[in-house]
Formats: structure tokens, sequence, C-alpha cells
């Protein structure tokens, strides 16, 4: 066998291994799209379920999803933008902070469904905030924090060393460094980091289900207190929990749910090439 | 006159003695270049006058570096005033990514000097004084790093002369440039000295016998730490050395 030969081999195997990736995957979106889309109108966004979920829309669902994802949003980009800051820029390396660092990269690998049972023994249960948006928020914050952090203190530890330098060396403090400076440059990788964050927060079942997450509940949540009804569970509830379910609302309610999820991908996507161009060092 | 004496000053990196017993007078609205093969400690040297080895862990010094009189490593100093006094340009040309009228308002602003101030005459005056006005006045608003080279590092300049320094430190300045944006820096840094104390680090002898009026020649010892082998006019460093070293040294006998 000819060097040529070999080579248009090898780029053979090579694509077909990207078609099996990207295969299934087009294969799924399709497949939700094609099947969802007779569902989907004005009514089955903006309408309450009816029925026993039976007919009627998605409406509470699509706003629990939507107030979990700011709530969780509210605790954790503060929290995670300010300890990435802090272990990129201002902590030492002690054995603390590789203590710190060792926990946030396990933190990441811990599966979602044990976060659920933390959030309900922590919030739920001994903090008494009982099932309820709050603690709900609460328990998708701490699963996201890991990602926020890291992804944001890897952004910070991005931008060269040197702007900290002449920033000091103008009189600046190292506060003024990161925020005048480092932070602006840090930003575009942070905000990504942030909507990948949200994303999977927002598309997760198992973390909702024993602190917010309700079954049926045909009205919009009143206070942080109350319980709500979110997409992901809506889903799991109505293709699995509901005998005689008509399929095109099973189908329409995950092709939203994708839509939710997909366009915070794209934006992420967008913000995240429209700073590369931008960027020059 | 001198503006900053340096009096038995050793710097350690961690155990290491980086820098032996210096003592120099560094003289008002003059430009002294500080000469000597690479690792001899000048850079290390010229970052103790603005108290930048601060930033990095596990250094210390002993000995006195006095600014007009007064230790700036005293207890109690200012660091954030003092570097504003002593000012900084680096080797290479690091304007902040953002528009050439921000990098010059970066000092004014972090400094508070903006206040009661046109930020826009600072902004106007330093890059003037940098002789760089003329080729971005159009323009401030565009990217600092659209910039050639040469003007990158006038406009770190400017960057300096905007937080209104006494002294400006510059470590080889010119080495990522070309000939003529060096010279151009040159006939910046006479114009300087005649409101700037200036201390300059080079690797090339010609720079250091065209601008300065003083030169220092570091060497290092056996035991890799830099010392201040003979310090004086520039004219007598390089016509009439002391010292055997700098002799070898500034004849390129060591290449």
């Amino acid at each position: 066998m000819s060097r040529q030969q070999v080579q248009r081999i090898g780029f053979a195997l090579l694509a077909l291994a990207a078609i099996t990736v990207v295969l299934p995957i087009l294969l799924v979106i399709g497949n939700i799209v094609v099947r969802g889309l007779a569902a989907i109108n004005w009514e089955f966004l903006t309408a309450m379920p009816k029925n026993g979920m039976k007919a009627g829309g998605i409406f509470p669902a699509l706003v629990g999803t939507l107030l979990l994802t700011l709530g969780t949003a509210v605790v954790c980009i503060p929290m995670g933008v300010g300890g990435a800051i802090y272990l990129s820029e201002y902590a030492r390396d002690t054995w603390l902070t590789r203590a710190i660092r060792l926990a946030i990269v396990n933190l990441a690998g811990i599966p979602s469904i044990v976060y659920g049972l933390f959030g309900l023994g922590l919030f739920v249960l001994f903090l008494q905030f009982g099932t309820s948006i709050l603690a709900g928020s609460l328990t998708l914050a701490i699963m996201t924090l890991p990602v926020i952090i890291s992804t944001s203190e890897e952004a910070l530890r991005a931008v060269p060393m040197e702007f900290r330098t002449v920033s000091f060396s103008l009189g600046g403090t190292r506060w003024q460094g990161i925020r005048n400076i480092v932070l602006p440059q840090a930003l575009p990788g942070i905000i990504t980091g942030i909507i990948l964050g949200l994303l999977r927060a927002a598309g997760e079942t198992a973390p909702i289900l024993f602190t917010v997450a309700a079954f049926y509940l045909p009205r919009l949540p009143r206070s942080p207190f109350d319980q709500t009804m979110a997409l992901p569970y809506h889903l799991y509830v109505i293709s699995t929990q509901v005998p005689g379910m008509p399929e095109h609302i099973q189908y329409g309610t995950a092709l939203v749910l994708l839509a939710v999820v997909l366009s915070m991908n794209l934006v992420a996507t967008l913000i995240r090439s429209y700073f590369r161009r931008r960027r020059q060092w | 006159m001198s503006k900053i004496s340096v009096k038995g000053l050793h710097f350690y990196y961690g155990n290491f003695l980086a820098l032996s017993n210096v003592n120099v007078e560094i003289q008002e609205r003059h430009i002294t270049a500080l000469i000597g093969p690479s690792g001899c400690g000048k850079s290390t040297f010229l970052r103790c006058l603005n108290r930048m080895n601060d930033t990095i862990p596990g250094t210390r010094l002993t000995g006195q570096v006095l600014l007009d009189g007064k230790d700036i490593y005293a207890p109690g100093t200012d660091v954030v005033a003092l570097r504003q006094r002593v000012g900084m340009v680096f080797q290479r040309p690091n304007p902040f990514p953002q528009s050439v009228f921000d990098n010059v308002a970066f000092g004014p602003r972090v400094l508070g000097l903006d206040k009661g101030n046109n930020l826009h005459d600072i902004v106007e005056e330093s890059l003037r004084g940098a002789d760089l006005w003329d080729e971005v006045k159009d323009n401030l608003a565009q990217d600092a790093l659209s910039l050639s080279l040469g003007q990158q590092q006038r406009l770190c300049i400017a960057r300096v002369i905007a937080v209104k320094p006494e002294v400006i430190l510059m470590d080889e300045p010119c080495s990522a440039l070309d000939p003529i944006a060096t010279l151009r820096i040159e006939e910046l840094m006479r114009r300087l000295k005649e409101q700037y104390t200036i201390v300059i680090v080079t690797h090339n002898m010609q720079q250091a016998a065209r601008v300065s009026d003083y030169t220092g020649f570091f060497w290092v010892d056996e035991r890799r730490s830099g010392m201040l082998v003979e310090y004086g006019l520039t004219t007598q460093i390089f016509t009439n050395p002391r010292d055997k070293r700098t002799e070898d040294y500034i004849t390129g006998r060591f290449g």
C-alpha cells in the first residue's frame, strides 16, 4: 500500500468517527423538532395545563425553569466570579488553596442526584426553606458553582501577568488593576462559563426533584417559598408518570426545553467568537 | 544634585544574593545608564528603585534607597504614592488592549488625578510630551495595539508621564524596536531629562554612550551575585574606565 493510500484510509476513518458523533445528535434533535413542532403554538407556551396535563399548555413549567435559572444566576454569579478572582488574583499557593481547588474539581464530578439529596437535607429540611424555588435555586447554584469558578479562573489566568505589573507600576492598587484591565479582558471567558453553567442548571432534573419541583401545579408561584413546575421534571412526569399522554405534548415539551438550552448555548458561542476576534494578545 | 541615593543595598531572591552592596547616587534631571552582561542584576536593581520587586514573593532587601533623602523602604511608606513618583517603562511595549486615550488616562484615573482637571488635557499634554500627539490626535479612540511597536512604546512613555512622575525607569525600552524607532525614543529621552530623572537599563552600549550622562557598570562575581563595579560620568566610563572589567566589557572583549 502506498503512503497516499494509507493517508486516504486514515482520513476516511477519521471522517467516519466524526460522523458517528454528529449523526445521533442530528437524529435526536431532528426527531424532536419534527414531532414536537405540531404542538407548538402560542397557547401551548402561555396556557396552564388542563385535564391532568393531557391538554393545555406548559406555561408554569416554562416560567418555573426561567425563575429557577434566574435564582441560580443571582446566587452563583457573584459567588463564582468572586471566588475565581480570589483564587486567581489574591490567594497565595498554600495547602488551603490547593485543597479548595481540589474540592472544586471534585464538586464538578459529583452526580447531580447527590446535589439533589444534599439540597433536600440542608435547604429544605435543616434550614426549613421547604420545597421551594429558594431551596431549588440554591441547590442548582451549588451544582453550578464549580463550573463557573473553574472557567472564570481559567479566563482570568489567561490575561497576561504583564498588565497587572503595568497597573502596579502606574500606582494602581491590585483591585484597580483587576477592575480596569484584567476583568474586562477575562469577561468573555467568564460570561461563556456562566452561560454554560446556567444552561446545565436549566436542564437538570435530579437537583430539583426533591427541592422544588411540583408534579402538577397549574398556577404561577407567588414567592420564593412556593413550589413550582419546571420543564425537565415536567417532561419526566408526562413521559413516564401519566398514562395516555398525547405524544405531541411530550415532544412539544421536549422541544421547548431543547430550545431554551440551545439558545443559551448559541448566545455563549456568539459572545465567545465575537470577543475572540477582537482579542489581540 | 542627587535624586536617589542607594546605600549598601543587598537584594535576595530567597537565599540567593542577587545584588551585593550597591552604592550609587543618581543625579536629578540627568540620564543614568546601567550596563552589564545578562544576569548581572541591573534590571533587578532598577526594580528596587520603585519597589516593583515587592510583587515577587520570597524577595528581601537590606540597605537604603533614599528618594529625596527619604528611605522608600522605611516602614509605613506609601508604595502607591512611591510608584506614582517613580514610573516605569518596560522592555516590550505593553499598552493595555484599550484605546489610546484610555491607556494614557489609566494612571490619572486610578490615582484620582482626573478630579478637578480636564482628563483630555492631561492626555493631550502627555501624548505631546511623549512625541506621539501628532500621530494619534485624529483618532484617540483607536485600539492601542493597532499602533506600530515604536508608537506603542512612546504611548507607554506617555502613560507614565500622565501620572506626573519625578523619576522614569526604563528597562531596555528599545530592545524590541528597529533602529529608527530606537532613535526617536533616544531623542525623546534627551528632551524628557529636562523635566525628569531617567534611569535606563540597556544592553546596547552605543545607546548608553549616546544618551546617558552617567553610566553604571554591573558585573557578576563567582557566586553569581550582581554588583556595581564602576559608576561615573559616561564620558569617563567609556574613554577612561578605572576597572579592568569595565574596559574589557565596553571594548567588546566579552562579546
